[in-house]
């Protein structure tokens, strides 16, 4: 039986009362996307933060084992493991492309410093490489000198899916990826994450409080409220098949367009 | 042998948001389905034949009872697994063709049909043969595979998703209404195939309103009495 790639239990960061995230068990196998669901202020960024390592836990254990097969325990690892952990084996997609972009750099130099960080050297390679992905996520590669900040909103986010995947992480980590882009823009994005998943194997965690979102990219699902998880299972089940009061909420709000 | 064995198993629907209101819709349904056996569910509107089938596949929960089905590693419950081996079970033992084709809007039908089996790691020669065979089968036009489906007719649409359910030979397979939008011409098709799954030894379970093609595919009826 193959192993989960990350493995949480009991994780937990309080901020406040009913605030940050609590005692939260879970568990990634690889290739699988797991969906975070729940309102604003229901922990479920706090908990992202937490196992991307960007925020540390008050409590609780959580394991991360990388694509050559090493553990790190990301309680008690360094920071700056942790930061190379995050430039390499981890992806971390920002719901704002700024946050996750440099805008002042070109879209290919986006591309290329990160590979830069692990090592790369040589310009003709890394510029291969940036050529590759940015067709790889359906930009055009004679845009590779153009800087982002004169790119649409689904192309920043594009470049900066591309910009994480560069490295081929084992686990990328999603915050409202399609949080502020138009409807037909959003339909294009989830495609593009939904083949590249299955193209590379990469497992996914993805926060959305876009139930359309979670049912299309998600395998499984995590609900959330008040910083703690309150259902999981199967996406269609867990929509299809709602057990709690507050899930079945959350279900029935959800606008039936098609 | 039994490829499946439903126990006792037992639902009723919670509604918290109108006033907690209990809907039973399952008591202690109970039924064997073995290799190459085709059952139907049977009972009038209410009785929950289209909650049980949803229950063999993992899309409803069980409140009770065990669903125990045969894998490639053995015998499991699907009342008791973990969400992620579902996952595994749906990708290589249960098969269910719905009624209704959910799709991202941007992907081809070709891409739609594939995914199951590509999904296991099927080489690249073998998926698309078996595509093409069963869109063929199926009359959906050449013209149409590179087209995403969401602008398709209703049959259309029910025929590509039929291709994508059989793409994978399942050891078992769910099907609710198969052939419901279709015309006589592809309900024969679409008989035809579920036929060759039993052959080939595939334990069926299905709901068929159409009385003609339930009499030619049923080994046997399971019926169903309402649970209030």
């Amino acid at each position: 039986m193959v192993e989960p790639i990350l493995s949480a239990r009991g994780l937990t960061r309080e901020y406040a009362p009913e605030q940050g995230c609590l005692e939260v068990d879970l568990d990634v196998w690889p290739g699988e996307v797991v969906g975070i669901v729940g309102e604003s202020g229901s922990g479920k960024s706090t908990l992202l933060r937490l196992l991307s390592g960007q925020e540390r836990p008050d409590a609780g254990t959580l394991s991360f084992t990388d694509r050559a097969g090493r553990q790190h325990d990301l309680v008690r690892v360094s920071e700056s493991a942790i930061r190379q952990l995050q430039r390499t084996a981890f992806g971390i997609v920002h719901q704002n492309p700024r946050d996750g972009l440099r805008l002042r750099i070109s879209a290919g130099g986006n591309i290329g410093e990160r590979l830069m960080g692990v090592g790369a050297r040589h310009y003709g390679d890394i510029r291969a490489q940036a050529v590759h992905w940015l067709s790889h996520v359906e930009i055009d590669p004679a845009r590779i000198d153009d800087l982002p900040r004169y790119f649409s909103g689904g192309m920043q986010q594009r470049l900066q899916i591309a910009r994480n995947l560069v490295t081929n992480p084992g686990l990328v980590f999603m915050d409202e990826p399609t949080g502020g882009l138009d409807v037909s823009v959003q339909a294009r994005l989830l495609d593009t994450l939904k083949r590249l998943v299955h193209d590379l194997g990469i497992s996914v965690v993805i926060v959305t409080h876009d139930m359309g979102v979670a049912r299309l990219l998600a395998d499984r699902l995590l609900v959330m409220r008040f910083g703690r998880v309150i259902e999981t299972g199967l996406t269609d089940q867990v929509l299809d098949d709602p057990q709690a009061a507050y899930t079945q909420q959350l279900v029935a709000s959800i606008l039936q367009v098609s | 042998m039994s490829l499946i064995d439903v126990r006792s198993v037992s639902k009723t629907f919670i509604l918290h948001n109108q006033g907690g209101v209990q809907l039973p819709v399952l008591r202690n349904a109970s039924f064997q389905v073995t290799a190459g056996e085709c059952v139907v569910l049977d009972g009038p509107s209410g009785t929950g034949k289209s909650t049980l089938l949803k229950m063999l596949y993992g899309n409803y929960r069980a409140d009770s009872g065990q669903i125990l089905v045969q894998t490639a590693s053995g015998i499991e419950d699907l009342v008791a697994i973990h969400p992620h081996r579902m996952l595994q079970i749906r990708r290589d033992t249960v098969g269910f063709v719905s009624q209704f084709l959910r799709v991202i809007p941007r992907v081809s039908t070709w891409d739609v049909v594939c995914e199951p089996l590509r999904r296991q790691g099927a080489d690249e020669s073998i998926v698309a043969e078996r595509a093409r065979q069963l869109l063929q089968r199926l009359n959906l036009p050449q013209s149409l595979w590179s087209l995403a489906p969401a602008t398709f007719s209703g049959g259309e649409q029910q025929r590509v998703n039929i291709a994508r359910s059989l793409m994978v030979e399942y050891p078992i397979l769910l099907l609710d209404e198969p052939t419901a939008s279709l015309d006589a011409a592809n309900r024969e098709v679409v008989a035809r195939l579920i036929e060759e799954a039993r052959q080939r030894g595939a334990a069926v379970v299905g709901i068929f309103h159409d009385d003609g093609l339930r009499s030619r595919l049923a080994d046997r009826l399971y019926a169903l009495e309402s649970a209030q």
